[in-house]
This record gives structure tokens, C-alpha cells and sequence, in this order.
């Protein structure tokens, strides 16, 4: 049996642990909140630059763009990651799932380039082995539309320059609160069969004009639409990062309870035993005494 | 005047929503801009990028302008969607915040440059200077 004092200092130490992991909770629950609701407010801006990139792409066959396919000859495709993991632990399997695809995705592929977001994973990668960029720093903590914009404006360059030849982004998608499932999408050149128009089409499409020119709208368009994808899939791990840690942070709080409950009746059973034990002794030496 | 509907969505928030009468913007070269265009009631259905500029709004007959930096509008018979992730009312803009971006930019601008970096430091120069030419406007 452990002495009452071990017990005590135990029952302490799991307190403040719990103390922890609720608070950490509770912030994950207000910074999955936060992140919806900034996606829910761009989320129409994207959705019309996506239509606009659909119907032009519908309506007019010739419009053809080196982001949509291009000639590379012989040399192997330079394919470009930006990975999303987390910046610290504590949120169960969410980095090892995102890493696992990352590494799964990238097994084959010796002209690979490997951008990191987030602290994890920047961290696994360098100590495995793997060439990362080392200049692009963006933490996941703040999936701002700012840092979408560096990290799309930086992609297109890189892919308008030849260095890279297709970019995928692997992130974490939020299938229900309580489930997340790495993801893997092409940035560039881009996945024509998402650009699919909704069937809702007021007919007024037909005659709209495009200044100067569908092609040059295009051009305009697209690194907006990278801007956008980039921007999801940054809130997108944000939230199952966040949701992942309310679920591995709420089952530390469960069992910080049950752990007390175990170290409370353990302590009062040992407390219970010095007493009657004491109480023994009290009556045996007074017993002794009376004899006299 | 017969006036049509202005909608303003930036990614962060709906910047503008209300009737207007007519309003001018600048069009996009790709960098910064390529001259203004302006849209009464009735304009054709169009759809055509925003370059960096000031966006002027009439409305009740009173004209109110902003700056705006990249983006597009679409105009439909009885709508015109602006959508821009930039764009800002002369009273939100930090005017020393702006000087001190032209200055960055003119300095890059005399240093030798790649093109790429020299149309990027000539679109940022734009930007500021758009700020700091509505800033100082405001009544």
C-alpha cells in the first residue's frame, strides 16, 4: 500500500493535469468555432470564382492554359507537396494519419519538392531523411487568407517557372466531428472535372461577355481558385487538428476522473486503516493500562 | 437616375450591399491596371478581372470611393457582383502604414531586378500609392 502522502501528492498532480486538459479542450472548442465560421464567410467568394472558371471552361472548348496541361518532354514530372500537420501534439493520431499519407503518397517519386506546414511535421520529416524546404515556414495555428495568398502566389510561381511540374496538398479532411481522413488533392495543373458548372443556370451565362478576353480571365482566375483550395485545406486540418484534440483532450479528462475516483477510495481506505489501526492501538494500550 | 444593385464580397466580410448609380474601377493587366471602366444600369452582362485602383461608388448622388487590388466583377442585368479580397474604405486605411510601403517599393524598384520581382514590386507600389491618394483625399 502506498503511503498517504504518495496518495495525496498523486491525487494533486492528476488534478492539475486535468485542470490542463479541460482548459485545452475548451480552447480547441472556441478555435474550431473561430476557423468555421472565417470558412463559412469566404465561402462564397470561392464558389463564384469556381463558377466563373466552370462556365468558361463550358462554354468555350478552345480556351486551352498551361494550367491545365502542359508539354514537358522526357525529363521526369517534378511534383511538388505542401503537407498540413499540426503544430504540437496532444491531438491523438491526427499527425501520424496525415504523416502516414504523406509518406505513402510521396514512396515513389524521386523528383519530389516538400513543403511543410506546422511544427510536426516539419520535425518528423527533417529527422527521417527528407530534402524540405526550409524557407517555407507557415505554422498551422492561423490559417489566415493572408498566408493561403504567400503559399498560393509562391506555387504558381514555382509552377509558371517549370521548377515544378504538379503540386498536390495532402490535409486533413473533417468527415464528422469525431472522425478525420487524410486527403490528397491536385492544385495544379488543375482537376478540370471539379470545375463542373451546378445545375442551376439562369440561361443569362449564354451572352455574358468577358473582358478582355475568356483567356485572359482565365489566367486571372485561376491563382485566385489555388488561393481558395489552399485556404480550405489550411482551415480544413485546422478544425480536424482542433477536433481531433477536443476528442483526445475530453478522454484525458474522463480518465483523470476515473483516476481520482481509484486514488480517492485508495487514500480513504488507507486513511480508514491508520485510524482503526491507531484506534487499536490507543484501546490495547489502554486495556494495558487498566490491567494494572 | 435608375440605379441597380451592388454587391461587395471580400473573403473576410460583405463589404458593400445597396443600390447604386453608377460606379468605376480600374481594369486588370495582370499586375497593376490598364485604365478605368465604368458601369451604369443596364451594362451588358460581363465579367472582367479588377486591377489596382480606386473603386468609385455613386450612390444617392454622392460619390464615396475605396481602394481595391485585384479581384473581378460580374455584372448581370439587375446585379454586379464585385469580388475582391482587398478593398478598403479611405477611413481603414494606416496612411503611414502606406507610406512606408511605397517607400519599399520604390527602394526595390531601383535595385536590379528579375521581371517577375520588378512587376511585383511595381503592383505593391501601386497598391500604396492607390492608399495614400484616397487617405489623404477624405474630407
Amino acid at each position: 500500500m502506498p503511503s498517504r502522502s504518495e496518495l495525496l501528492e498523486r491525487i494533486k498532480s492528476v488534478r492539475e493535469t486535468q485542470q490542463i486538459t479541460k482548459a485545452m479542450y475548451l480552447i480547441s472548442t472556441t478555435k474550431v468555432r473561430r476557423a468555421r465560421a472565417q470558412l463559412n464567410a469566404t465561402l462564397p467568394y470561392y464558389h463564384k470564382i469556381r463558377e466563373t472558371m466552370a462556365d468558361i471552361l463550358q462554354h468555350s472548348p478552345d480556351v486551352t492554359s498551361h494550367f491545365i496541361s502542359r508539354d514537358i518532354g522526357d525529363r521526369p514530372k517534378r511534383i511538388g507537396y505542401i503537407v498540413i500537420t499540426g503544430d504540437r501534439g496532444l491531438c491523438g493520431a491526427y499527425n501520424h494519419n496525415i504523416i502516414k499519407e504523406a509518406v505513402a503518397q510521396m514512396d515513389d517519386k524521386p523528383e519530389r519538392s516538400l513543403f511543410v506546414v506546422g511544427e510536426v511535421g516539419r520535425r518528423y520529416f527533417i529527422s527521417h531523411g527528407y530534402t524540405i524546404d526550409v524557407e517555407f515556414l507557415y505554422t498551422a495555428q492561423d490559417p489566415s487568407i493572408y498566408n493561403a495568398r504567400d503559399i498560393a502566389d509562391m506555387m504558381v510561381r514555382l509552377y509558371n517557372q517549370q521548377l515544378l511540374d504538379e503540386i498536390y496538398v495532402i490535409y486533413t479532411e473533417l468527415v464528422s466531428g469525431s472522425r478525420q481522413e487524410p486527403r490528397t488533392l491536385r492544385l495544379l495543373p488543375l482537376e478540370t472535372e471539379r470545375l463542373k458548372l451546378d445545375e442551376d443556370n439562369d440561361g443569362i451565362r449564354e451572352f455574358i461577355k468577358y473582358e478582355p478576353s475568356r483567356h485572359a480571365v482565365f489566367r486571372v482566375l485561376v491563382p485566385e481558385y489555388i488561393k481558395g483550395l489552399i485556404y480550405g485545406a489550411l482551415v480544413e486540418s485546422f478544425t480536424s487538428e482542433h477536433s481531433a484534440r477536443m476528442l483526445a483532450m475530453q478522454t484525458a479528462t474522463d480518465n483523470a476522473d476515473e483516476l481520482l475516483k481509484d486514488l480517492t477510495l485508495t487514500y480513504n481506505t488507507v486513511r480508514q486503516e491508520a485510524i482503526t489501526q491507531e484506534m487499536a492501538e490507543i484501546i490495547g494500550g489502554a486495556n494495558a493500562i487498566a490491567k494494572e | 437616375m435608375p440605379t441597380f444593385h451592388l454587391d461587395i464580397v471580400s473573403p473576410d466580410r460583405e463589404f458593400f450591399d445597396g443600390d447604386v448609380e453608377e460606379i468605376i474601377f480600374p481594369v486588370s493587366n495582370g499586375y497593376t491596371s490598364d485604365g478605368y471602366m465604368g458601369v451604369l444600369a443596364g451594362h451588358e452582362p460581363m465579367v472582367c478581372p479588377i486591377g489596382i485602383g480606386v473603386l468609385r461608388i455613386k450612390q444617392n448622388g454622392q460619390w464615396r470611393d475605396a481602394a481595391i487590388s485585384g479581384g473581378f466583377i460580374e455584372i448581370r442585368p439587375q446585379t454586379v457582383t464585385i469580388l475582391s479580397d482587398t478593398v478598403e474604405w479611405p477611413e481603414e486605411i494606416d496612411a503611414r502604414r502606406a507610406e512606408a510601403a511605397r517607400r519599399r517599393a520604390e527602394e526595390r524598384l531601383r535595385q536590379r531586378l528579375s521581371q517577375e520581382e520588378y512587376l511585383r514590386s511595381q503592383a505593391a507600389l501601386a497598391r500604396a500609392l492607390t492608399r495614400l491618394r484616397i487617405s489623404n483625399r477624405k474630407v
